[in-house]
């Protein structure tokens, strides 16, 4: 016997904005995403004022055409197929993705430098690294520093990563 | 399936009737179609993908300022208003989402009169041709 386990299934939603009969119906979307605009362009979906004071919007899902309301969602799944869902509805099928743009910051850890002419390190400030979607940022807090530009990237080893730092501190010259 | 007498929230109200909530099941969908045929509206139930619940077909009715026909989705409500202006007598179905019909429709243990709904236009937008 050979079991099955179904792949996980990624969705995209948009919540359907409260535009009144005085709106333009493409006003107050709290965001457009391309195969939205799209589906627009392409006549999947179609504003309809339906007599109430707000716009619908008519999604042709399956061979049928559905009507999406306001606070409704306008689902396009990882096939490419445009549906209507009211929020419970994909809240019992999807797990919402934790928002991938937001940066996640370590806590500070302390930068040391050697103190000249010795072996001996001294903490000079903190330092922290943050990571978003599309870069690492170091953010690093020496007090006294007026200057510094990063030199190199020493080496990345095992997970530690070592820069190096030329710097002014107040007073020096 | 729970039926229960509504009517609009204003005092000058003009329409009312039975109304139920649609669920997201197939059951409750088959409930609603035989209750809008007691009353004489012709309504289908057909299966789609998405929901649970079969989706629910009613086709267009008389002119009204609500909603007649098309698919009703879960949580949506179903009310039917009785017509009878001289000309038309009959049943139309009203279909509204849930948020709109308790904005407007109320129960019989629910005692608002003359709500006026807010209207927010944006007056800026209607008139960007004349700067």
């Amino acid at each position: 016997m050979t079991q099955w386990i179904k792949k996980p299934e990624y969705a995209e939603s948009v919540v359907v904005p409260n535009n009144e009969f005085g709106d333009h119906p493409m006003h107050n979307w709290a965001e457009v995403p391309d195969w939205l605009q799209k589906a627009f362009d392409d006549r999947v979906i179609s504003p309809r004022f339906g007599g109430e004071d707000y716009w619908y919007y008519d999604v042709k899902s399956h061979g049928r055409t559905y009507p999406a309301s306001p606070d409704d969602l306008i689902v396009r799944d990882s096939h490419g197929h445009i549906d209507v869902r009211k929020k419970y509805s994909i809240e019992a099928e999807y797990d919402v993705v934790e928002d991938s743009t937001a940066e996640v910051t370590s806590p500070p850890v302390p930068v040391y430098l050697p103190r000249a002419w010795s072996s001996e390190l001294v903490q000079i400030g903190t330092a922290k690294l943050g990571v978003d979607n599309t870069q690492v940022i170091i953010t690093v807090d020496i007090p006294n520093l007026v200057d510094a530009r990063v030199g190199a990237v020493k080496r990345i080893l095992n997970g530690d990563l070592a820069l190096s730092f030329i710097m002014h501190e107040k007073g020096e010259v | 399936m729970e039926i229960k007498h509504y009517q609009e929230v204003p005092d000058h109200v003009l329409i009312h009737g039975d109304a139920v909530q649609v669920a997201d099941t197939t059951e409750s969908v088959v409930e609603i179609v035989q209750w809008l045929a007691e009353h004489g509206i012709v309504a289908y139930a057909s299966p789609q993908s998405g929901f649970l619940a079969a989706n629910l077909l009613i086709p267009e009715g008389i002119n009204s300022y609500y909603q007649t026909g098309g698919i009703v989705l879960p949580t949506d409500w179903v009310l039917i208003e009785k017509i009878d202006n001289g000309i038309n007598k009959g049943n139309r179905a009203v279909i509204l989402p849930d948020w709109d019909f308790n904005r407007r429709f109320r129960g019989p243990d629910d005692d608002r009169r003359g709500y006026r709904f807010p209207r927010t236009f944006d007056l800026s937008l209607r008139f960007d041709h004349l700067r």
